[in-house]
């Protein structure tokens, strides 16, 4: 089955021109200003008009020249005017698959398509802006009917019955909103604002700075809490809306070793992967929903995203009550023995050893308080203060969490703690690149020990360390992956 | 390649030379804010004559520490291969061990720049899909084998991603 090269839906021409537009706008305006500056007034509209029409053209030629083609192996994209570019995709080599879909382009059937593989590009390899809702199914055919894993030649005589044993999960209401209003995700989009306003404030006249600053104490202290309490309240609505609308109708569906993520109220997103391509399932809970007891489930996948580590993962299950966690990964990755997993105390030593490195920061961070601060009482208590609950409750939780266990030949369990979000990875063994033990000589006579695991995930790698570790379990690990030790079971 | 070795003892001599020339950079910083001092006003060379000591002294600690470290250094730093994976050892107090299976190596890298080159020697970075490692320095034949021998292996325990 082979095609002719396509060219994309003429609604392409619109991403394009935004794109387009996006670009050269700053370039453009810069333009105009240089000009008015240069006195040259009357050749303004033909300036414009020509900038206009470079754009228009532009878009028009990146248009005319794109196309795509679907062959027997592979997916052939071409593009560029100037510099020709034609970007060769094996099937085998796909490792997501995923198509953005924005609700008026939902009528005409048209959706952007993504292709990600193994490689360390920029972005996705292959973006096609907007093509029939139906090639993605082609595409997923074509990827299945070259059996060129084993895997797969046994996912095709499971086909057999195929709709029956396709697991699916769709979110509620009431997870939905769960969900969005317990996510710490307010907190980054309000410390991006404060520093731009850190920046504005830089750049405003001090003496305006400073009437504006009168006026705000005439307002008094309240006012002024009051005002900073009404914006996080905003904040915090506004990035809950924008959850719910990228959440909504969140739908999970398992097929065949195929695990396909729907989502999304303006732009519907929809996820392709298959289970052979997932790196580690991980169950992260932050603080806030460590009160409410619920936690999410992601996975670790490779991509080409460069986002912050857990930002990149793929959310398979967005809430779920603790207890129920293992039913859902039992139901959606029977091959991850999650029963096995011990409950485990927390190790006295462990305990000492993080507290007392917390105690040796807490007491730097003091000192350079103090030397900074030591004229204004107060302001050098609160400081200490916070640097207290900055250094302790993390190294707390840490001792209390940190676990590695080997769960069978296949799978280890290593849990960790990012300053106040507890996750726990699944990791298989394929995936696991390097392991690393760390052990210092004094260490070393008490039995204790550091293991660092290094996972691919989005385009780099992910570092995942467990620190004083009772040194059986450490090495049980390490010998494991090694392949000294047949299973524990 | 069956047993745990260390590199090759020209790699202390390119250690010190690396020592040397870092030495050669700072004092050059140095001597910079020094001559700056004399060519400053007045009120500016105190400062000036303070950060150039400072500098100094910066530099004599990492020589000196850098030196003294060479020989702990190659004495707890070791590699082993076999069919299955690669080893590496760093430190005695602070031990490292790292193991990367073969069948997890995406590629070998050999790098050789200038100072490496007056041994004869090879840095052999180890890449994975995740991360690399490196050996600091092999002779270049043995640099050779390893590559081909890594990468036969590899050949052979071909696992994808």
């Amino acid at each position: 089955m082979t095609s002719k090269p396509k060219h994309l839906h003429f609604a392409a021409l619109l991403f394009f021109l935004y794109d387009m537009i996006k670009n050269a706008l700053i370039p453009f305006i810069a333009g105009v200003f240089g000009a008015m500056a240069g006195g040259a007034k009357k050749y303004m509209f033909w300036v414009i008009l020509a900038g206009v029409l470079l754009i228009l053209g532009a878009t028009l030629l990146k248009y005319v020249y794109y196309t795509y083609q679907l062959l027997d192996d592979e997916i052939v994209v071409k593009y560029g005017w100037i510099v020709k570019k034609v970007n060769h995709v094996p099937y085998d080599r796909i490792q997501n698959v995923t198509t953005n879909q924005w609700f008026f382009l939902k009528p005409f059937g048209l959706e952007e398509l993504e292709i990600e593989t193994a490689g360390r590009s920029d972005g996705p390899e292959v973006k096609l802006r907007a093509v029939p809702d139906s090639l993605k199914q082609e595409i997923n055919d074509l990827r299945k009917s070259r059996p060129v894993e084993v895997e797969e030649t046994v996912s095709d005589i499971k086909e057999v019955e195929p709709s029956s044993n396709a697991n699916t999960y769709m979110i509620s209401w009431h997870d939905l909103l769960k969900f969005s209003f317990t996510s710490p995700a307010f907190l980054t989009g309000f410390l991006v604002v404060l520093g731009l306003y850190g920046k504005v404030s830089n750049s405003i006249n001090k003496s305006v700075y400073d009437g504006v600053a009168k006026q705000a104490s005439h307002l008094g202290v309240l006012l002024i809490v009051a005002l900073i309490v009404v914006v996080l309240i905003l904040f915090y609505l506004g990035a809950t809306l924008v959850l719910i609308a990228q959440y909504y109708h969140f739908k999970l569906t398992e097929e065949n070793g195929q695990f396909v993520m729907e989502r999304g109220f303006f732009q519907k997103k929809v996820t392709t992967i298959t289970m052979d391509r997932v790196q580690a399932v991980m169950v992260k809970q932050t603080w806030l929903r460590s009160f409410l007891h619920i936690v999410t489930v992601q996975l670790v996948i490779v991509s080409n995203s460069k986002k912050d580590d857990s930002e990149k993962d793929i959310i398979v299950m967005p809430v779920i009550v603790e207890g129920q966690v293992n039913d859902f990964i039992r139901q959606f990755f029977p091959k991850v023995p999650v029963d096995i997993i011990e409950s485990n105390t927390p190790v006295k030593r462990t305990m000492y050893y993080d507290l007392r490195n917390a105690t040796y920061f807490a007491l730097i961070t003091a000192a350079i308080i103090i030397s900074a601060f030591h004229s204004i009482v107060w302001l050098a208590v609160v400081l200490i203060i916070l640097e207290l609950l900055f250094w302790y409750p993390p190294a707390f939780l840490r001792a209390k969490r940190d676990h590695v266990q080997v769960l069978n030949d296949d799978f280890l369990m290593i849990r960790v703690n990012k300053i106040l979000t507890k996750q726990t990875y699944f990791v298989p063994r394929e995936s696991i690149q390097i392991i690393e033990k760390q052990q210092s000589v004094w260490l070393e006579k008490k039995h204790f020990a550091h293991l660092t695991v290094n996972c691919r995930s989005g385009n780099s790698k992910r570092e995942i360390k467990v620190r004083y570790q009772r040194e059986e379990e450490v090495l049980n690990a390490f010998d494991w992956y090694k392949g000294l030790v047949p299973t524990p079971k | 390649m069956n047993k745990v070795e260390k590199l090759p003892a020209d790699i202390k001599k390119i250690w010190r030379l690396n020592a040397y020339f870092d030495f050669f950079i700072l004092f050059v910083v140095s001597a910079a804010f020094y001559i700056w001092k004399i060519l400053a006003p007045k009120n500016m060379q105190p400062v000036l004559f303070r950060i150039s000591l400072i500098i100094l002294a910066i530099a004599i600690v990492i020589f000196i520490i850098e030196l003294a470290l060479v020989q702990y250094r190659w004495n707890f730093w070791t590699f082993y291969i076999d069919e299955r994976q690669v080893e590496l050892h760093h430190g005695y107090f602070f031990r490292k061990q790292i193991v990367i299976p073969i069948a997890r190596v995406q590629n070998v890298t050999l790098k050789q720049g200038p100072i490496l080159r007056l041994k004869d020697l090879h840095k052999v970075i180890v890449v994975t899909a995740a991360g690399s490692d490196e050996i600091s320095g092999l002779k270049t034949s043995q640099a050779n084998d390893l590559k081909e021998l890594i990468m036969k292996l590899a050949k052979e325990a071909r696992n994808d991603l």
